[in-house]
């Protein structure tokens, strides 16, 4: 008997002691699939505009939806507030049920607010355990977050996940803009650069809001993965664009695959090269005192298209071709290389590497990387590249 | 418990008293030498009941001896008693012609030279008389003689050998048990043509006086095991054995438990195979279902059809099955806990498509769950005990009407009714029906669980159920066995079964003979 008691008592105290997690109907939550966040307002009590997407699931799920109303599959609600917490609350007079962020699939910063800073908004998302810290953050080059959470998107109905759907595919394939995961950016925060990639709305806004904008085969206004914007201290310095922003990806070793174009004899850019694998090493010497970064890079990549007559069956054509790709990705990097170094942006995160190396040498040098030691870096690029196939064919038909 | 078992000990005796009063004689009376007061009184006692035959008749030439044959129709086999009985006893007797013979050298003779059957035995108490013509046999009286003859003649209509209905297999036999216990026993030994295999009746019940059987393979079977069986056995003491059921709930080792302890087959070969597995088999007179002992908790997910099939295949269903039994339990349970306590650990793509199934639902979810659980088991239930045909009709309404219309209607989100359906279809996977009951009970434990407490509460399910069942014991053997405690050697055919090469049916660690020795 008394063993029972003791049994009870233990299962009572699993039960009590067991936290404070409880329960919640699906029916009672607002799925947050996006969150934007603006300059809100020049007074303390404005200081931000939070903007939120809430997902219409059943505008959004397959299966029989018949008779309903076609409404848009997301809403967005705003509120401005001094601080993020409070705006995001403040929505709740707005929305029908309690907001539910641990779905959130990006989160949008609006230029304004980059431009003045971002260094404190993410204390929030690592605090509150409501929130993941795996999605994305883009920038909206010139247009508010607000804005971009309001422009519909065909085939993905969730606005939120077609930019994360963009962001993944075209990470892979094209490799010009990298991913940057809350994750990532909190740690560099307060260390020196980093960089988030920017979306572009083409077309109006208003054009954008309206479900008859997916009606269309061509949207008059859609959203756009375009540019990486660099930042320093937290603010945006500036914009890096296409090639420019591949060469941050060559550097930092997240180059997947992509496309190089090379010159024919009497073509420019003619050339199509698939880079099918990249993959680049930093090694870093310091030599009086001066660090001097070795980079390389290699790569393997096949012939994927050629506009002009090109005796590709002769080992001497793939040398050169080879030759002339690594003289194109060198440039490519050297060109980026040179634009950090001039704005004295740390951006490929060559510090760390320093860091690694030698840990004492980076304690002294660390207050004066970026802006003294940097932009005078010596950098040495090697470029090993190998071209496996021609594709389907050997010669081109073209005469 | 032991006291439990002592208090009933106890009583025993004045039971006994109170059943003779019923009965109206004692038990130790003997047979008077007066065969008419013999006659008069089983008539008295068995109440001149119509099926109770007797005839009178002459013995040997004098025609001076009285002689009464006495059974109970339906009970004996009508041949039998009509030539090799009846028939000898008038016409061959009849060379008897000394009247010096006194009664007493007249029955030994009678049962020596001319009562041709294979089993007569001399009688004298009237208990033994009674249970003798109750079950069957033909009581031979001779005025004058304090003794009498029971001819084993038993017969009459019985069940015949038939296919197994609830342990179908495809290549292996189509024998199941019947409910004669000779029947059953004679399947068995079949099988096994070994003069080790041992058979023990006796007779339970003080009314019914069923005969029981112990069968095991003397040699391989566990002596203290077998020990065990048969007291426990003998500790019995009821007034009525209706079936193998009741013996299984007195011999039980733990009545408070969801699950089976032991193990019932309606199949000759899996008896046989337990049998020499070293395991005893309790066949119970009127029941096609006799009991195995000691059951394992893996010995429920295994079926004949096991051992006819390749290893690879039956290693792959062996799989699928404790994954089944794992869904059924949980598969509801899991889905409510992730749903209503945790939705941020669904894919969001799902989460989205279960928010929209429930958006018009009007109830929480637990109380969804349970509505679309009972109603199953409603119509299990129904469709189980209704006549074959109106069974049919009674699927048709609960699947397609109720289903579908509940769906559309709003009352039930079609997710729900998908986990429902999954899980009641992943429960008919486990090949034991008594298994299969366990997990049915148990199922709405883990639902409320979840619903209480989501995954946490799923936990502490788990982790008492896993506990109950490694304290659990059969017949001194751990339920568990051979997982808790992990016996290497029995892994070959516990939840894989490796091909028979590596795995030498037999000899599980209970048994008398390990493996390897």
């Amino acid at each position: 008997m008394q063993r029972l008691y003791l049994f009870l008592i233990l299962i009572f105290s699993l039960i009590c002691l067991s936290g404070c997690w409880d329960n919640v109907e699906l029916k009672e939550l607002s799925i947050v699939s996006g969150i934007g966040i603006d300059k809100g307002g020049d007074s303390d009590e404005n200081r931000y505009s939070t903007t939120v997407q809430i997902v219409n699931p059943s505008q959004v799920a397959g299966g029989q939806q018949g008779g309903k109303v076609q409404s848009a599959p997301v809403t967005s609600f705003t509120a401005t507030g001094s601080t993020l917490k409070e705006a995001l609350r403040k929505i709740s007079h707005k929305v029908s049920s309690q907001l539910f962020f641990p779905h959130v699939q990006v989160m949008i910063i609006g230029e304004e607010l980059a431009k003045e800073g971002i260094l404190e908004l993410f204390d929030l998302i690592e605090r509150d355990p409501s929130f993941r810290v795996l999605f994305p953050i883009v920038i909206v080059r010139g247009h508010t977050a607000e804005d971009a959470l309001k422009i519909t998107t065909p085939l993905v109905p969730i606005p939120s996940m077609k930019i994360v759907d963009s962001l993944e595919s075209s990470e892979k394939i094209w490799s010009e803009y990298p991913i940057s995961r809350v994750d990532q950016i909190i740690p560099r925060l307060n260390k020196g650069s980093f960089s988030i990639t920017g979306i572009n709305i083409n077309g109006e806004v208003a054009i954008g809001n309206k479900t008859e904008n997916t009606q269309q085969i061509y949207q008059t206004a859609n959203l756009e993965i375009k540019g990486l914007a660099l930042f320093k201290e937290g603010k945006i310095e500036t914009w890096l664009e296409n090639e420019s922003a591949r060469g941050v990806m060559w550097v930092k070793n997240q180059m997947e695959q992509t496309v190089v174009t090379l010159d024919c004899p009497k073509k420019k850019d003619a050339i199509t090269i698939d880079i099918l694998r990249a993959h680049s090493d930093i090694k870093i010497n310091i030599k009086n005192e001066k660090p001097v970064i070795n980079m390389t890079i290699v790569t393997l990549g096949s012939v994927s298209e050629t506009q002009c007559n090109l005796p590709l069956e002769k080992n001497k054509t793939i040398i050169e071709l080879e030759k002339q790709l690594s003289e194109e990705i060198k440039e490519e990097v050297l060109k980026t290389m040179k634009t950090a170094q001039d704005r004295k942006i740390d951006v490929f995160g060559f510090g760390n590497n320093i860091n690694i190396e030698d840990k004492k040498y980076w304690k002294k040098i660390e207050s004066t990387w970026e802006d003294e030691i940097f932009p005078e870096t010596e950098i040495n690029i090697n470029v090993l590249t190998t071209i496996r196939r021609t594709g389907m064919r050997i010669n081109s038909y073209i005469e | 418990m032991k006291s439990t078992w002592g208090r009933l000990f106890k009583k025993k005796k004045e039971k006994n008293q109170d059943l003779e009063d019923k009965v109206g004689f004692s038990f130790e009376q003997v047979l008077s030498p007066s065969l008419c007061e013999n006659i008069h009184f089983i008539k008295k006692t068995l109440g001149n009941s119509g099926d109770l035959i007797i005839s009178e008749f002459k013995l040997g030439k004098p025609w001076l001896n009285k002689s009464a044959s006495i059974y109970i129709n339906g009970l004996t086999d009508k041949e039998l008693t009509g030539h090799f009985i009846i028939e000898k006893l008038m016409a061959d007797a009849s060379i008897i012609d000394d009247d010096s013979w006194s009664p007493n050298q007249l029955g030994t003779y009678v049962k020596e030279h001319i009562l041709s059957i294979p089993h007569v035995e001399m009688i004298t108490e009237l208990q033994k008389l009674f249970s003798f013509l109750l079950s069957g046999q033909t009581i031979v009286l001779i005025d004058g003689w304090t003794m009498a003859c029971a001819c084993s003649s038993q017969g009459g209509e019985l069940r015949s050998i038939s296919e197994p209905t609830i342990e179908t297999s495809v290549r292996g036999p189509k024998e199941s048990f019947t409910e004669s216990l000779i029947t059953n026993t004679s399947l068995v030994r079949r099988r096994i043509k070994s003069p080790n295999l041992w058979l023990e009746t006796q007779k339970l019940g003080n009314i019914t006086q069923t005969q029981i059987g112990i069968m095991y393979i003397n040699g391989i079977v566990n002596e203290k095991l077998l020990n065990e069986v048969k007291e426990r056995l003998n500790k019995i003491d009821v007034n009525e054995i209706q079936g193998s059921n009741s013996i299984e709930e007195w011999i039980t080792d733990e009545t408070f438990t969801p699950w089976p302890t032991i193990f019932v087959t309606e199949r000759p070969d899996v008896v046989t195979g337990n049998l020499l597995e070293g395991r005893i088999a309790i066949f119970v007179d009127g029941t096609p279902i006799p009991l195995v002992v000691p059951a394992t908790w893996n010995q429920f997910f295994i079926t004949a059809e096991d051992y006819y099939l390749k290893w690879l295949m039956t290693s792959f269903l062996r799989v699928i099955r404790i994954v089944s039994f794992l869904f059924t339990l949980l598969g509801q349970a899991i889905f409510i806990a992730f749903v209503s306590f945790h939705p941020e650990l669904i894919p969001t793509p799902l989460l989205i498509n279960i928010a929209a199934q429930r958006q018009g639902v009007p109830f929480p979810i637990i109380f969804e769950a349970l509505l679309m659980e009972l109603t199953f088991e409603v119509l299990r239930e129904a469709g189980v005990r209704m006549p074959r045909p109106v069974g049919q009709a009674v699927s048709i309404v609960g699947a397609l009407v109720l289903g579908e219309a509940a769906v559309s209607a709003g009352i039930v989100s079609s997710a729900m009714v998908i986990v429902v359906a999954a899980t009641a279809i992943a429960s008919f996977t486990i090949p034991h029906f008594l298994m299969t009951d366990a997990v049915r009970l148990l199922r709405f434990l883990m639902i409320f669980l979840a619903g209480v407490f989501g995954i946490y509460g799923i936990g502490i399910g788990v982790i008492l159920l896993v506990a109950h069942t490694v304290s659990l014991r059969s017949f001194g053997v751990s339920y568990l066995s051979p997982f808790a405690p992990f016996i290497v050697n029995d892994q070959k055919d516990a939840i894989l079964r490796l091909p028979i090469l590596f795995t030498q049916r037999g000899f599980h660690f209970f048994s008398n003979i390990r493996k390897g020795k």
